[in-house]
């Protein structure tokens, strides 16, 4: 390989991770329909008559998991009848599997029947994590 | 309303400190510059800049991103002019995904070194990628590529 083709190589690598990265920031942070049929294990569904769970899938090398804990965090605690729950990927692998779920951390939402009622990709912003908490509980009442 | 830990995430979590998250992103530039001059260079000189490479992604392997060179640079000339951070950072992303760029760059120059020339330009870019994305966006393809490993390992079982 000489030179010039290095440089193109470079540059078209480039400019194709540059695309991709913005596809996904298309996407990050944003509440995304699901297919309800899906069955979550007994443990996410709500508890204490929640209206609605967070569930954050997290791994164990993840660097915006945390951030994103925080945020949904924040989040839940003026809004009685929302609760957050954290799980570990690795231990609910057949779950991510058939979710499709690629990246950490990826949240569900689900609703107070135990139905899956969103996902949201990516760490929110404050103001993302707001908007997915007001859209499904408005829209169930 | 209720905030649990599910699982083993809980010990996800920061361990008490953690490390400044722009040490790591200012790691990946300097890395990101080395990559291009390798590619550019190509098989010779640009296998020499590879291996400085290779012996970093060692280092940060083992010490984490902060025990690096480039950590060492950033702690001495970079963060005393810098405000604090407004957050910390878990050291363990960064150093798996050290561990990752020891991989593909390793890869890469064994396989030159072996004589085969395409191989510089393809595993440095690659790697090139993924330290620009960490510079620019503080995004870690290393920690991504672990839960795919992990799926993929869950699959076989």
């Amino acid at each position: 390989m000489d030179l010039p083709a290095r440089v193109a190589l470079l540059l078209a690598a480039l400019a194709v991770a540059a695309a991709l990265w913005s596809l996904r920031q298309r996407g990050s942070g944003r509440v995304r329909a699901v297919d309800a049929g899906t069955t979550l294990p007994s443990a996410w569904t709500p508890r204490d008559g929640a209206d609605l769970t967070l569930v954050q899938i997290s791994s164990r090398y993840c660097s915006s998991c945390a951030r994103s804990a925080r945020v949904w965090t924040a989040a839940v605690a003026d809004r009685p009848g929302v609760g957050f729950v954290e799980v570990d990927a690795e231990d609910h692998l057949d779950v991510v599997r058939g979710l499709g779920v690629l990246t950490t951390p990826t949240t569900l939402i689900v609703d107070a029947a135990g139905a899956l009622a969103g996902r949201v990709s990516g760490a929110p912003s404050p103001r993302q994590a707001a908007e997915a908490l007001d859209q499904p509980i408005g829209a169930a009442r | 309303m209720s905030i649990t830990h599910g699982d083993r995430a809980a010990d996800v979590a920061p361990a008490s400190g953690g490390i400044d998250p722009r040490g790591p992103r200012f790691g990946a530039a300097l890395t990101a510059v080395l990559l291009v001059l390798a590619v550019v260079l190509g098989p010779g000189a640009g296998t020499t800049v590879l291996a400085v490479v290779v012996a970093s992604f060692a280092l940060g392997a083992v010490h984490g991103a902060q025990g690096t060179w480039q950590g060492w640079l950033f702690k001495r000339l970079v963060q005393p002019r810098l405000a604090p951070p407004a957050e910390r950072e878990d050291p363990r992303p960064p150093r798996f995904a050290q561990a990752v760029g020891l991989v593909i760059t390793g890869a890469g120059l064994l396989l030159t070194v072996l004589g085969l020339d395409w191989a510089l330009p393809v595993f440095g870019v690659l790697a090139l990628v993924a330290a620009v994305l960490n510079a620019v966006a503080g995004f870690c393809l290393g920690c991504e590529i672990y839960l795919l490993l992990a799926r993929f390992r869950g699959a076989r079982s």
